[in-house]
């Protein structure tokens, strides 16, 4: 029995191991998701100014004198969306190599903000200002795609005016209300959450 | 009949002619027109799209963030972009370009008034361009773009074949529907009567009054019918289908040219009616003249036709 008991342990403490090991890889190679947790009001500063170029990319996309360079942008907008192993990334656009998606991370803060303290004052609209930003996002790689698969310049540009609605949306100003659900009004509510009782 | 044919050649040919120049003509506005229209709206479109470019660049550049603004550039490059410049209080500090526009040789804009200024551009291996230069709204900055025009030239290469696709098209169905039409109109002349009697002659039938020496004689204002001067009394059936026989004599007509121009009227008449009918002009020519009975003859598997009394085929039966 002891000898049993002996091979056992060591086997158990090993496949729990290889477990958590495989959990943490997964979760590392998940499409678009952060390798490193800076605090969430860093990461809301770096989601603003993604949001602020992925706004300037639909601009370009809605002004471009051809179908080929709307699609440029386009894509360029999808890129910012859905991060580096996102399904429609496509990297030849993305000169800025690895890129942080913006709905991936938007969803990691939302899960983030939803794991505080329940008694943590503002908590919830907190998270429901980051479910907002997701909402918004959402609706803007849906417009972005919508872009890529327009053949029209006039297609391309009305897809691309209205991602440009939903980026404007998700960015919002510092001092809209955070229900409204912009990364700046969010940063806003974070930065002044109260300390952990 | 051979005067007449060649009126109508030539009416054929002087339409024909006329049709192609006018679809030319046409095609040539046509194109010149979109031509300008496309390179209007590439104008419009390629000079908001600068705008907006600069606008980011101008922000990039307020806030110090240069390298913000060289990506940018360089993305524009994957583009329709041959090259970017953007410039700062009077020094270009973003300047990026394809590798064919490398060596292209970009003076300093004149801006007059602040206004954008848009020009059209070429160089040695680098594709014809429109060179547009924003000024900053309030600064001695610019932000420039070299915007390739092939897109243009390809679109309208593509209308200019479509547009000569469509005129060839429809100059082909013109030309056809008037040949068929040619073809078609002297038989109805002569069907309708409205023939002078010289139409069919130097054939050996006379039609008009009769006193020539054809040995076969319509006289189209009596409606009589003579073989070698005797009078043939005729149905009017018979005498249509002698006079449409008559009026190109050797042609075989088909069963359904005679159906047309004989029985016009009746949707029911058939091959049946039409070989009975040749049947009985036969025999009362026949009783007329010997020869009469061997006149109309059958081209088996074509139609009938018309064979002269005086033709040496021709043998008294």
């Amino acid at each position: 029995m002891r000898r049993w008991r002996r091979i056992v342990r060591p086997a158990g403490l090993l496949i729990a191991l290889a477990l958590a090991t495989t959990a943490v890889a997964q979760e590392g190679t998940r499409p678009g998701a952060p390798d490193v947790d800076p605090p969430v009001e860093v990461r809301l500063a770096a989601m603003a100014e993604r949001l602020e170029l992925a706004r300037t990319f639909a601009t370009l996309a809605v002004f471009s004198p051809t179908v080929s360079d709307q699609h440029l942008h386009a894509q360029r907008v999808v890129n910012l969306l859905e991060g580096t192993g996102g399904e429609h990334f496509v990297e030849r656009f993305s000169p800025e190599g690895k890129v942080v998606g913006l709905l991936p991370e938007a969803r990691a803060i939302a899960f983030l903000l939803s794991r505080l303290a329940p008694d943590q004052g503002g908590r919830e609209e907190a998270v429901l200002a980051a479910k907002e930003i997701v909402r918004f996002l959402d609706l803007a790689l849906e417009e972005g795609l919508a872009g890529l698969r327009s053949r029209r310049p006039e297609g391309v540009a009305l897809s691309m005016r209205r991602a440009f609605a939903f980026l404007s949306a998700a960015l919002g100003r510092a001092e809209d209300a955070p229900a409204l659900g912009g990364v700046r009004a969010l940063r806003a509510l974070v930065v002044s959450l109260p300390p952990k009782p | 009949m051979a005067g007449w044919a060649w009126r109508g050649s030539r009416i054929v040919i002087g339409v024909s002619a006329g049709v192609v120049l006018v679809t030319v003509l046409a095609s040539a506005v046509f194109l010149h027109a979109y031509r300008r229209v496309l390179d209007e709206a590439f104008q419009e479109k390629s000079a908001a799209y600068v705008l907006a470019f600069a606008d980011a660049a101008h922000a990039w550049l307020a806030r110090g963030d240069v390298e913000a603004a060289r990506s940018a550039a360089r993305f524009l490059l994957l583009g329709s972009a041959l090259y970017v410049q953007v410039a700062a209080d009077g020094a270009v500090v973003v300047d990026e370009r394809v590798p064919s526009a490398d060596r292209l040789a970009l003076p300093a804009p004149t801006l007059s008034g602040g206004n954008r200024s848009l020009a059209r551009g070429s160089g040695e291996g680098v594709p014809d361009y429109l060179d547009i230069v924003v000024p900053e709204r309030d600064g001695g900055g610019y932000v420039r773009l070299g915007m390739d025009l092939s897109p243009v030239v390809l679109r309208a290469r593509s209308a200019t074949l479509t547009a000569v696709g469509v005129a060839v098209a429809f100059d082909v169905t013109l030309l056809a529907a008037l040949v068929v039409v040619a073809r078609r109109r002297p038989l109805s002349r002569r069907a309708s009567g409205a023939g002078t009697g010289k139409l069919a002659e130097g054939q050996g039938v006379e039609r008009g009054a009769p006193g020539g020496a054809s040995p076969l004689t319509v006289d189209e204002e009596r409606k009589e019918v003579r073989i070698r001067g005797r009078l043939i009394s005729l149905t009017p059936k018979q005498y249509a289908l002698l006079r449409l026989l008559s009026s190109s004599p050797g042609r075989v007509f088909s069963d359904k040219e005679i159906l047309r121009e004989v029985w016009p009227e009746s949707g029911y008449a058939d091959a049946k009616d039409v070989k009975q009918c040749v049947y009985l002009l036969r025999r009362r020519m026949g009783e007329e003249d010997p020869i009469g009975t061997n006149v109309v003859q059958n081209v088996p598997g074509f139609g009938y036709r018309l064979v002269l009394p005086d033709d040496p085929e021709l043998t008294e039966g």
